[in-house]
């Protein structure tokens, strides 16, 4: 395939950054994800999930069944965040770092 | 919201589920992202063939006319317009309408979520103009839209030539079907036939080099496998991809349903056992979920998997849907073993 | 056959790549990274990635923070773009009670010479209209920044790589046994033997000090975060909580759970954030939420770095911490310091694990 051929639509990442990724050493669709972008977009590897994994397979000379599935995420469709935040208990998982820094009162630890 | 088998997807298998659930006696609700149920049987024109006894000489989009008209005396619920989101803590589904999430807490769930086209890549895909041979058939039958006036058509499955014929017959000048590898696709010989009258041809050993235009599709460059070095230009104004099919994993993935390797089944699928059962033990899975098949094929899991969802719910299996069950699987192994036998074989592996 | 090397360093995440890397600029060769999968795949590509000073606590800590984050002002000349930004770092309260600890904050930091301003409310709406206006105020730093965690690990191995250190990928090591003065490394694929050995296994590190038979107190704490789709730029500092990156997805979130190596994230946090997000932020209404994802925070006992040499047992230095992306151009440094000259130009005493013992 020509090495200018977009595989990720969403970040339009081509056969050639999926290879330098592979060069550098990344192994599955996570590891070329991390370092390219690819799959990360609108989409979410929807589209380019099993071709990028086919390309994977055959610069590595392995078999597709050996690239493994990478980490789908929640939410499975893009939300927005009015509603996801509409209907849900607004106590935190967050807590501000400025409440919990502790300013130096004398005592050292 | 509460409900006892909570089933994603509204297609054939999640339909064909609600059916053996609800008819025992089960609470049962049905979320579906698009407005009507039916999911890829809506654009379906050709008659279901081979499908059971009480479906036989229906069109796609009249079985699922059916399947959704069979379920009316029973009260199931449904949350159409709605998408499964994930999961929280507690295991609860979330689904949106788009205003807010929806909690749903359910005792197990049937993951009849499908299969997605896979695409092919090669210079110029991105061009508006191409697309997958399913979003054409969507365009055509459900939209009435035509993709364009002249066209081909990359990859040469069952379902590929299918659809190559139905938009022959709206009229649309499809060039010809190019196959890569050295024979059709397409496993059914009527199918085969039914395009071969229309003229059009298959081009073996042929490639798509690049698709090119200004802005959209206007040229394909082919190359023969035949005739080295040699490359032809074709003028179209859309090109339809037939990458195949493979199920989707988002749902399993985000509840942690352990994913195997199939080449026949479509590649990545949940594992599951003869129940259509994940190793997480309350879901179960259908249809195009549990392998890429045929329609026969997607009703009929979908129905197997409705059983062992109220065999889960009332600890343990009756006779009667013991026998039911085996009518199912007979059926199924008749169909798939005949049809393609290379599914039915690999299923059984899956299977354990 | 054992292959040697003279500095094995075990985890090649962006502390174990940064220590790579920094050691590689005074010695160019005879150094190995062994990563058990692949850099990135742990915490350090699961981050928001902030290189944030400003309420690190105590003083000490927070002058420790500010060192490192200095660096980062030349770490791009040396390795490449890394997409780091000191955008200034803004901590919105909401509350009366709170102004008071932030004065109390800039005061105690100010011996360190961290510089924070206590901005009242239209201070901080002038400087970031897309904050909530029941901001009551806020505490600003100019020090604060955020980085591209993939771009910085990617950019520290290939500048380790050229200068000479090689990489060992999905290798996990088995064992590890100290024999006349070598560490003898086992691993999936073959023995190793080096002088010098740092342990840089981020969550992992525990593990791999029994096999020394050292008990090392780290353990994981999950942290959530979700992303938004591409946004026009409409938010220039990094925010407590949320920052913009540089292609526009806005990363909002930083929970805190004991969930052991569970990695998965859920519902729950995704609602409980959204609400965050717009309690600071209410514009990002109508964003949409593309994906989410969990990191395991590296988190010593005391939550403070175990870096150094581990007392006991000759040439084996160990760096195991939170916030390794501010942290990781000190922790190299020091570590590389340590190995080649066997003294550090900032004293680290405070951060040995003997402070465990």
């Amino acid at each position: 395939m020509d090495k200018s051929t977009i595989v990720c639509r969403c970040e339009e990442i081509t056969v050639e950054d999926i290879a330098s990724a592979v060069s550098q050493g990344a192994e599955t669709f996570d590891d070329v994800k991390r370092l390219t972008r690819c799959g990360m977009g609108l989409c979410q590897a929807k589209t380019c999930r099993i071709v990028i994994s086919e390309l994977i397979a055959e610069m590595k000379a392995k078999s597709a069944a050996d690239i493994s599935v990478p980490r789908l995420r929640m939410p499975l469709r893009p939300v927005p965040i009015g509603v996801l935040a509409a209907n849900t208990a607004s106590g935190s998982f967050v807590r501000s770092t400025l409440a919990e820094a502790e300013p130096d009162e004398g005592q050292e630890k | 919201m509460e409900t006892e088998v909570l089933i994603l997807g509204g297609g054939p298998s999640g339909l064909a589920a609600a059916y053996e659930v609800a008819s025992r006696g089960h609470g049962v609700m049905i979320v579906d992202e698009a407005w009507a149920l039916g999911g890829q049987l809506r654009q379906q024109t050709q008659i279901i063939d081979p499908i059971p006894a009480p479906f036989t000489g229906l069109r796609g989009f009249q079985l699922a006319e059916t399947l959704v008209e069979r379920l009316k005396e029973f009260p199931v619920e449904y949350l159409l317009k709605h998408e499964f989101i994930g999961l929280f803590a507690d295991g609860s589904a979330g689904v949106s309408g788009g205003e807010k999430i929806l909690r749903i807490s359910a005792k197990c769930f049937v993951v009849a979520t499908g299969a997605a086209e896979s695409a092919r890549h090669f210079p110029g895909w991105t061009l508006p103009g191409v697309m997958t041979i399913g979003a054409a058939q969507i365009l055509i039958n459900r939209e009435r839209i035509y993709p364009g006036k002249t066209g081909l058509v990359v990859g040469s499955s069952d379902m590929a030539l299918e659809i190559t014929r139905q938009m022959h017959d709206v009229g649309i000048n499809v060039i010809g079907v190019v196959e890569p590898t050295s024979q059709i696709l397409a496993k059914d010989g009527k199918i085969v036939s039914s395009l071969q009258e229309t003229g059009i041809p298959v081009l073996l050993q042929t490639e798509v080099v690049a698709v090119s235009g200004s802005g959209k599709v206007e040229t394909v460059l082919l190359s023969s496998g035949n005739k080295p070095g040699v490359e032809t230009d074709c003028q179209v104004d859309f090109v339809c991809i037939d990458g195949g099919r493979h199920p989707i994993l988002e749902p399993f993935s985000i509840m942690n349903c352990p994913l195997r390797y199939e080449k026949e089944l479509g590649g990545w699928l949940p594992s599951y056992n003869g129940k259509l059962q994940s190793t997480n033990s309350g879901i179960f899975v259908a249809g195009q979920a549990a392998g890429v098949t045929c329609q026969a094929g997607v009703v009929l899991t979908g129905a197997i998997a409705g059983i062992n969802a109220v065999d889960y719910l009332e600890n343990g299996t009756a006779e009667a849907r013991e026998s039911c069950k085996q009518v199912y699987w007979d059926e199924l192994k008749r169909i798939e073993s005949t049809q393609t036998p290379e599914v039915w074989q690999a299923r059984m592996s899956h299977m354990g | 056959m054992s292959r040697e090397y003279e500095t094995v360093i075990i985890g090649g995440g962006v502390i174990g790549s940064g220590i790579a890397y920094h050691l590689s600029e005074s010695k160019s060769d005879g150094i190995l990274v062994i990563d058990k999968n692949f850099p990135l795949s742990g915490s350090s590509g699961s981050t928001q990635a902030w290189v944030w000073v400003h309420t690190k606590t105590p003083s000490w800590y927070g002058e420790f923070s500010m060192y490192s984050s200095e660096l980062y002002g030349y770490l791009h000349r040396k390795i490449g773009d890394i997409e780091f930004i000191r955008t200034g770092g803004i901590c919105p309260f909401f509350s009366e009670n709170e102004r008071e600890h932030a004065k109390s904050l800039a005061e105690s930091q100010a011996q360190v010479g961290i510089e924070i301003q206590v901005l009242d409310r239209d201070e901080v709406l002038a400087r970031e209209p897309a904050l909530s206006d029941k901001v009551l105020g806020a505490t600003y730093s100019r020090i604060d920044g955020n980085v591209n965690p993939m771009r910085l690990v990617e950019q520290y191995m290939k500048a380790a790589k050229i200068n000479g250190v090689t990489y060992e990928y999905y290798n996990k090591v088995t064992d590890i046994e100290k024999k006349q003065g070598s560490f003898l490394v086992t691993t999936e694929k073959g023995l190793f033997t080096c002088k010098n050995l740092v342990l840089s296994a981020g969550v992992w590190t525990h593990e791999v000090g029994k096999m020394l038979g050292l008990d090392i107190p780290v353990h994981p704490v999950r942290g959530q975060v979700m992303i938004t789709e591409p946004l026009a730029p409409f938010m220039k500092y990094t925010l407590d909580g949320l920052r913009q990156a540089s292609n526009g997805e806005v990363l909002i979130g930083y929970s805190r759970e004991e969930a052991g190596f569970d990695r998965s994230t859920s519902l729950d946090f995704i609602g409980s954030t959204a609400n965050f997000a717009l309690a600071l932020v209410p514009d990002l209404a109508k964003a949409k939420i593309v994906r989410s994802f969990s990191g395991l925070r590296v988190m010593p006992k005391d939550e403070f770095p175990i870096l150094g040499p581990i007392p006991g047992i000759e040439n084996l230095y160990i760096a195991a911490m939170h916030s390794g992306i501010t942290l990781s151009p000190l922790a190299g440094t020091l570590i590389s310091e340590l190995i080649t000259e066997g003294e550090t130009s900032i004293p680290i005493e405070r951060y040995s694990i003997t402070r465990f013992a």
